[in-house]
């Protein structure tokens, strides 16, 4: 008899295969389930910017929270997007700068001391999106692309071919080659993100 | 002209290709844009592989946000607005004598509204003079012999200032709730509630 679990699971398992835009569509049709996949397929990136104007975790906790609700709230805005990171990182730096600003008060002048946050900053945020893509392309290939990808470029000191070889129980010789595919496979994903 | 094959271009990206190759390819990059483009796009591919996994939030603020979401498939969209009624102000306390009560730290605020009641403690920050955080908790009514109230996990907290930035939080699975890094000024906080909001109006952050 199939386990009340497995029902949750395929369908989870299609979820999270869908785009952004479908994924929104679910949620203003009410599924809670899109709605937790959505937020899940995010939160590291949300949640990180705020690390990032070095904010500390109670802010970062506050910053994510107001980013969902408004994420929430202006879901209906969002149904044409096929990606919604860059909506996403305009929310979540709104809110950074919003506290940001506030932690040397001076309560004689009442006025704000601290300078917008610099360029190299902004061109951090850039590169993190852009790496966080990537990695969301990545957990949309097969399995086996993915173990692959990861024990190649993940691990540090890099693992020799023999060593992924015998971990993932292939051929040394066919490494090369089905890096290549499945480095072809992201780059297609990549293409479908952007 | 022939371009270079993508594992090629891997595998230059990847310094893996033995020098006669790599001159070979790096001859044809110096002259074509369409496989300078391509390598570029590989390494960004290859440095998004490599960039460390990011850091995520707790589960209970994801708990929150389920809560969130299933309250706004209930909610009414258009919702009137109440005023919430002070019940007690801990700087009025010992008014007829003109002693504030409390710390002057701690500014402490209890308001009835509606089916519950609502607790705010205003603190300035002991390490930033004039950086303030207003804290909540609300609280369902209990009557007796009724049935345990529902959880106010996930309840939606709008706080406007003057200039009508608004800040916006969520009840944790106690009814608490937190904003942090306020100037000093005046508020507006809205709780929202499933079919009317309740409005704090002038809220003195001080």
């Amino acid at each position: 008899m199939a386990s009340s679990k497995q029902p949750d699971q395929a369908a989870n398992a299609n979820l999270s295969s869908l785009g952004d835009a479908e994924l929104v569509a679910a949620c203003l049709s009410g599924d809670e389930q899109a709605w937790m996949i959505l937020i899940d397929r995010y939160s590291p990136l949300i949640y990180t910017i705020p690390l990032r104007f070095g904010l500390p975790k109670v802010i970062a906790d506050e910053v994510f929270q107001e980013t969902c609700l408004i994420l929430l709230e202006k879901l209906d805005t969002l149904r044409e997007k096929d990606q919604i990171s860059s909506w996403i990182m305009t929310v979540a730096r709104r809110a950074c700068i919003q506290r940001w600003r506030r932690k040397h008060i001076q309560t004689v002048t009442l006025q704000d001391t601290d300078p917008l946050p610099d360029m190299a900053l902004e061109e951090e945020l850039v590169r993190l999106e852009q790496q966080y893509l990537v990695h969301l392309a990545l957990a949309k290939l097969p399995p086996r692309c993915q173990h692959l990808l990861k024990a190649l470029f993940f691990t540090d000191p890099p693992l020799s071919y023999e060593e992924i070889a015998t971990e993932l129980s292939v051929s040394t010789g066919s490494i090369g080659p089905t890096r290549t595919r499945c480095l072809e496979k992201l780059k297609q994903e990549m293409g479908l993100l952007e | 002209m022939r371009h270079v094959s993508f594992q090629t271009l891997v595998d230059l990206a990847q310094s893996t290709l033995n020098t006669a190759n790599k001159e070979k390819a790096q001859q044809h990059l110096a002259t074509c844009q369409r496989c300078q483009k391509e390598l570029e796009e590989l390494r960004h591919l290859l440095e998004g592989l490599q960039a460390p996994p990011l850091a995520a939030p707790q589960p209970d603020l994801m708990k929150r946000l389920v809560s969130a979401f299933r309250r706004q498939q209930t909610q009414l969209a258009q919702r009137p607005l109440r005023p919430a009624t002070l019940q007690f102000d801990s700087w009025t306390k010992f008014a007829p004598s003109g002693v504030r009560g409390g710390t002057s730290q701690e500014h402490q605020l209890l308001f009835a509204a509606s089916l519950f009641d609502v607790d705010l403690q205003i603190v300035e920050d002991v390490a930033a003079p004039g950086v303030f955080s207003l804290r909540g908790q609300v609280l369902a009514l209990e009557a007796e012999g009724e049935p345990e109230p529902d959880n106010p996990e996930g309840m939606e907290l709008r706080l406007a200032d003057r200039a009508g930035d608004e800040r916006r939080s969520l009840t944790d699975h106690l009814g608490r709730f937190t904003f942090s890094r306020l100037t000093a000024g005046q508020y507006t906080l809205r709780l929202l509630l499933d079919d009317h909001d309740v409005i704090f109006e002038s809220l003195e952050v001080t």
